[in-house]
């Protein structure tokens, strides 16, 4: 017989997973200098795997603070971008910032909008979506470190932060099918009430 | 099994015995002619709406004081295709509304679920549809298709007209033959001539 996880045991894993998140430390110490970890993490790309078919990141470039990465959407084969919801290609940097800190370098990782998204906007959203926010931050995590401690970059390192944003998300998506069904339900009734005026 | 276990079970089932009669019965705490006001105020739009097929269907309510009845002859075009009403009956403080709902040929109600028709006025079934329709007139608010019970999807003729005339906006006849859309209708009617139309048997044959 198939076992089907109770309500309560999928909150309490939710809860674990939440737990585990929190627990993980925004600073990570490396023994490098901001030099060589620069030069290391520049050029590198983040693998597709961690944003689906929809994004890809480009090569980490150079900063002052660190390295950044672009996170534009649609195929990394150089096609269209989305001009539908007009935002140019690129959504999104994902940033590693490095600060010399005793033998070694703290790094910390953060996000940011790309210079013609409005800043207020793109906080907004992320204050919306908690959980991608997280997500997005231990994807660059996930990279940085991948890279530093030689390593192949691994998806069993950000399925949970990837599990806990969709988790986060299923409010919205079941407020979207609601007001999807609100708005063809009323598309119902006009057609209808229409069809009886003009059959008068 | 334990004999306090086997014990909870036979009250359980005895309670769940107890319950299934009054489950069906539509009491209400509203005096009979408060009730029936408010089943003349019924949203029968509502219900048109959320449960009509493609074709236009038309209510025409008769309203009985003296017993506190109130049925609906459906038709379309010159036919009557469904016919329901519901009579209240005083019980305690309270009303009893009683679903009056007509025989098919087969000896059970039109619409219940089984019946086939080339024609189709409703979704099926009827009765827990009409339960709304009460349910909603003592509340006094709009009909609600959402407090439906689950019925599963329908994919009898009713749902697949209904899916074209809320596509298209244009309904069918019921001079249409069955299972076409009325443009494919006309068309065929400009190329052929009349063409033929099946009838449906709503109903029982009186006296039955």
């Amino acid at each position: 017989m198939k076992n089907r996880l109770p309500q309560w045991a999928r909150s309490l894993a939710a809860l674990a997973l939440l737990t585990m998140l929190a627990a993980c430390d925004d600073t990570k110490h490396y023994p490098t200098s901001t030099d060589a970890a620069r030069e290391k993490l520049v050029g590198t790309t983040i693998p597709d795997i961690a944003f689906g078919a929809a994004a890809h990141s480009a090569p980490g470039e150079a900063t002052a603070e660190g390295v950044q990465w672009a996170v534009e959407v649609g195929p990394g084969d150089g096609s269209v971008g989305d001009s539908v919801h007009d935002i140019g290609d690129e959504v999104m940097i994902l940033k590693a910032r490095l600060v010399a800190a005793g033998d070694g370098i703290d790094l910390t990782v953060d996000l940011a909008p790309p210079p013609h998204v409005d800043p207020e906007k793109f906080k907004a959203l992320f204050d919306q979506h908690p959980g991608m926010d997280g997500m997005f931050r231990n994807i660059v995590q996930e990279q940085a470190d991948s890279v530093l401690t030689n390593r192949p970059f691994s998806y069993a390192n950000i399925s949970a932060s990837m599990a806990l944003a969709v988790l986060s998300e299923l409010p919205n998506i079941r407020q979207q099918f609601d007001e999807d069904g609100k708005i063809y339900e009323q598309h119902e009734r006009d057609t209808i009430d229409h069809a009886y005026d003009a059959a008068r | 099994m334990r004999t306090w276990l086997r014990a909870g079970l036979v009250i359980a089932f005895l309670g769940l015995a107890g319950c299934s009669k009054g489950a069906d019965e539509l009491y209400y705490d509203v005096t009979p002619d408060d009730a029936f006001a408010r089943l003349l105020k019924a949203d029968i739009t509502g219900f048109r709406d959320a449960r009509q097929c493609g074709m236009l269907i038309y209510f025409e309510p008769k309203e009985y004081d003296a017993t506190r009845t109130i049925a609906w002859e459906v038709t379309s075009g010159d036919r009557t295709v469904a016919r329901f009403g519901f009579d209240v009956i005083p019980k305690g403080n309270g009303s009893v509304i009683e679903m009056q709902i007509p025989k098919a040929p087969d000896g059970k109600e039109i619409y219940d679920g089984t019946q086939k028709y080339s024609h189709p006025a409703f979704l099926q079934p009827l009765r827990p549809a009409l339960r709304e329709l009460v349910d909603a007139a003592m509340e006094q608010r709009p009909y609600d298709w959402h407090r439906l019970p689950d019925m599963g999807v329908d994919y009898t003729i009713c749902a697949s007209m209904r899916q074209n005339f809320i596509a298209s906006g244009q309904p069918y006849s019921i001079d249409d033959p069955s299972g076409m859309t009325h443009e494919q209708a006309e068309a065929a009617r400009s190329q052929y001539g009349t063409l033929p139309v099946e009838r449906d048997d709503v109903f029982a044959p009186v006296g039955l």
